[in-house]
């Protein structure tokens, strides 16, 4: 028995409210029941109503049309709603209610009784485990048979996540194993602690010969390395004073000969000056008494240039002064032989005599006159001749500065000579000079880079010997002490003869090799104790009652994940292909799978149509190929969608709704529409409905179609 | 008309025994212990063969 009542108030206009309830159609309606009426005499509304207060609104297998349906009635803007109705089974004591109290609340209260009195809520998730509500208008319904597919799916689901939870209850009863006390994980842990333990020792036992054989050749290398820089150091040291002092010695060389040059300069200079001097006092008195003979020659020494007398114009002095000087002399020689002259130079003579006497009081007797006037006498006896003497003695006076610039000239050739021969001696000095100076140079950087390494490699090896624990006065002291410090041994002379570079590479290579094993070692020992710790652990837990079964499980669990994968993705991607007719034919031929899965869907939609009537026979479905949209019937025919009457079709595709097995779910089936089938088509879906209304499968059937004038009938 | 469900449609397209079996004892409402023990029974038969 289906009770019901509702209140629909509608705004149709700015302050104009329809109100609907049902008063058309009984409130009390059997529980399979065909209902016939006119347009708007709430058959629908009815439908709607039922569906939304059983979660149809949420439910997926519920088309969209009718979904929107369901949702406008909760539209509290638009209208108010307000419902309650109870289904009553009448062939046990089952009852479910719905009712939504508050028109502007969305709030729908859902309750069961399966004893008739008791009542318990009931929430969408545990309706949607016990009951199945079919709700669809079969209009199109070859078009719509795909959505058979979508029910497939949340079954295919259902299956899917069961499988999927069932997969973590085995992932978590291995986890609970490995937790216990697992025989074959303590047995695995005691050998790797075995292993790890072995492992451990063996480098235990070679690390002290590395490290002893490491010792062994630092000591001998750094001793050896530290003595061989500081002798080199001592080498490079003296290389280098060496250096210094000849650098010193080219410099001083060098400061000596331009020194010389200088001075042969300033002399040069100095003889110019006089030279000119001489010259310039000269040049006057030729002019006024050479002859006209040497005229042309005269002109010739005036043009000299005193200052600047090079070494060819000094030979043309040495010349010119020559001829004038042979000149002069000839001269005087001349007025030598002049009697005057003679006087003169008795007269000269005498007096030079009575100079002595000059102031003597003596009175020559016989002439009567004092020295003193004698000498007055012989003077002015000289005055009247003294024109011959003072062109002697000015030709006298020529020649000696003529000899004397003879002298100078004969001075300065020698200087220049020197001179250039200094120069030329200087210019060959600074070229050898020069490039020793710099190969010196060169070398002294070179020997105070090898030094400053020297030095550097002394500090270094000096260091590391410290380090080594050698100490410092031993070091210092004699080598032949030191020498007993150097391990013997044949190995470590092998390695020496390799050669310092090396030598440092197989040291830095061995404290690598020494440095991983010690890693390893600590590595080692953390492993030793977690594992040690496991094993203690693994000693104290109680075994699982599936311990011995760990490896079943976890194929287990390998197997169902498989499986609810396989559901969940694989065929869940293919079923959605083929709902939404993106699946094509060519899709299949490569893909065994797809098509294995395809084929099955095929079968499974034959089995929910079963037996279907067209044109004027009954058909068995053996498959239903919605690629190609056909239907294949058990005697061979291929029957296509299309040509089925719509009928027809919808009976097949309301049995196809059905046609359930192995589902103990409470049916609530409402069907709007079927206007479109007659009675035959009709017939097998009366039928099946009362089948599954007496297996108390069926709790409520409702099938509407228009008509003219309200008919309620009753199909138990 | 011969029905068919689910749970056949499930199986029909499994790959192996332990996989029907599977679906079969889901089907039948095997809650996850009652499921293990039946699946390791059908693994240990497996390992015998």
């Amino acid at each position: 028995m289906l009770k019901y009542d509702y209140v629909i108030e509608r705004t149709t206009g700015p302050s104009q409210i329809d109100r609907f309830s049902p008063n058309k159609i009984p409130k009390e309606l059997d529980n399979l029941v065909l209902i016939e009426g006119p347009n708007s005499s709430g058959k629908s509304t009815l439908l709607n109503i039922i569906a939304l207060g059983l979660f149809g609104n949420k439910s997926s297998k519920i088309n969209s049309a009718l979904q929107a349906k369901m949702n406008s009635l909760l539209d509290a803007k638009h209208q108010k709603l307000q419902f309650s109705f109870e289904i009553k089974s009448d062939l046990d004591k089952l009852i479910i209610r719905s009712k939504k109290t508050d028109p502007n609340s969305s709030e729908i209260i859902v309750e069961e009784s399966l004893d008739g009195e008791n009542f318990s809520p009931v929430i969408y998730e545990n309706f949607e485990k016990k009951y199945n509500l079919i709700y669809d208008i079969p209009s199109n319904p070859t078009e719509r048979l795909p959505e058979l597919l979508k029910e497939l799916r949340d079954e295919q689901r259902q299956y899917g996540n069961r499988i999927k939870d069932f997969g973590m209850f085995v992932h978590y009863t291995i986890q609970q194993i490995e937790k216990s006390r697992d025989l074959q994980r303590l047995k695995e842990v005691e050998e790797r602690l075995k292993e790890q333990r072995e492992k451990k020792k063996t480098i235990e036992d070679e690390l002290p010969s590395s490290r002893d054989f490491l010792n062994m050749l630092q000591k001998a290398a750094f001793i050896m390395y530290y003595y061989h820089y500081l002798s080199e150091k001592s080498r490079l040291e003296t290389r280098s004073e060496e250096i210094k002092k000849a650098i010193e010695d080219i410099d001083k060389t060098g400061r000596k000969v331009v020194r010389e040059k200088i001075q042969e300069k300033r002399k040069i200079g100095e003889l110019s000056n006089k030279l000119a001097e001489n010259y310039n006092k000269v040049t006057p008195q030729l002019e006024s008494i050479l002859p006209k003979k040497l005229k042309k020659s005269f002109t010739i020494w005036k043009e000299f240039n005193p200052y600047t007398i090079e070494h060819d114009e000094l030979t043309d002095i040495e010349i010119e002064a020559s001829n004038y000087i042979k000149y002069i002399q000839e001269e005087m020689d001349e007025i030598s032989k002049n009697p005057v002259y003679k006087d003169v130079s008795s007269i000269e003579r005498i007096l030079d005599l009575l100079k002595e006497f000059e102031y003597s009081e003596l009175r020559i007797s016989k002439l009567n006159v004092t020295i003193q006037d004698l000498i007055n006498i012989l003077r002015e006896e000289n005055e009247k001749r003294n024109s011959i003497i003072k062109k002697y003695k000015n030709y006298d006076n020529i020649n000696r500065i003529l000899n004397e610039i003879k002298g100078i000239v004969k001075e300065m050739k020698e200087s220049l000579e020197a001179y250039k021969k200094e120069s030329v001696a200087a210019e060959e000095y600074s070229k050898s000079s020069d490039l020793k100076y710099s190969q010196l140079n060169i070398e002294l950087s070179q020997v105070t880079n090898e030094l400053e390494r020297a030095n550097k490699k002394c500090r270094e090896y000096h260091s590391r010997c410290i380090l080594l624990g050698i100490e410092a006065k031993k070091l210092d002291g004699p080598y032949a002490e030191i020498l007993k410090e150097i391990p013997k041994n044949e190995h470590v002379k092998e390695c020496l003869d390799l050669g310092e570079e090396n030598v440092l590479k197989t040291i830095t290579d061995l404290e690598g090799e020494i440095s991983e094993k010690q890693k390893e070692m600590r590595a080692l020992e953390i492993t030793i104790k977690q594992y040690q710790t496991e094993k203690e652990r693994l000693e104290k837990l109680e075994p699982h009652k599936y311990e011995s079964f760990y490896n079943e499980l976890n194929i287990i669990y390998t197997k169902v994940n498989r499986l609810s994968q396989k559901l969940l993705s694989i065929y869940n991607n293919d079923l959605n292909n083929l709902i939404n007719n993106t699946l094509k034919e060519d899709d299949l031929k490569n893909n065994d799978n797809s098509r294995k899965y395809f084929d099955e869907v095929s079968k499974y939609l034959a089995h929910r149509i079963g037996n279907f009537r067209h044109i004027d026979r009954t058909y068995k479905a053996k498959t239903v190929n919605l690629i190609l949209k056909t239907i294949i019937t058990e005697d061979g025919s291929t029957i296509y969608l299309s040509d089925m009457g719509t009928g027809q079709s919808q009976s097949a595709f309301l049995l196809s709704l059905l046609n359930i097995k192995n589902d103990n779910r409470k049916i609530i089936a409402l069907f709007d529409e079927i206007a479109m089938m007659d009675d035959i088509s009709l017939k097998p879906v009366y039928e099946k409905m009362k089948e599954l209304y007496y297996e108390k499968r069926l709790l409520l059937g409702v099938l509407v179609q228009k008509g003219n004038e309200i008919n309620i009938k009753s199909l138990i | 008309m011969d029905e068919y469900s689910i749970v056949d449609f499930l199986m029909a397209l499994t790959e192996d025994n332990f996989e029907k079996q599977t679906i079969k004892l889901i089907s039948e409402g095997y809650t996850d212990d009652l499921l293990l023990e039946k699946l390791l029974e059908i693994i240990k038969g497996e390992k015998k063969c």
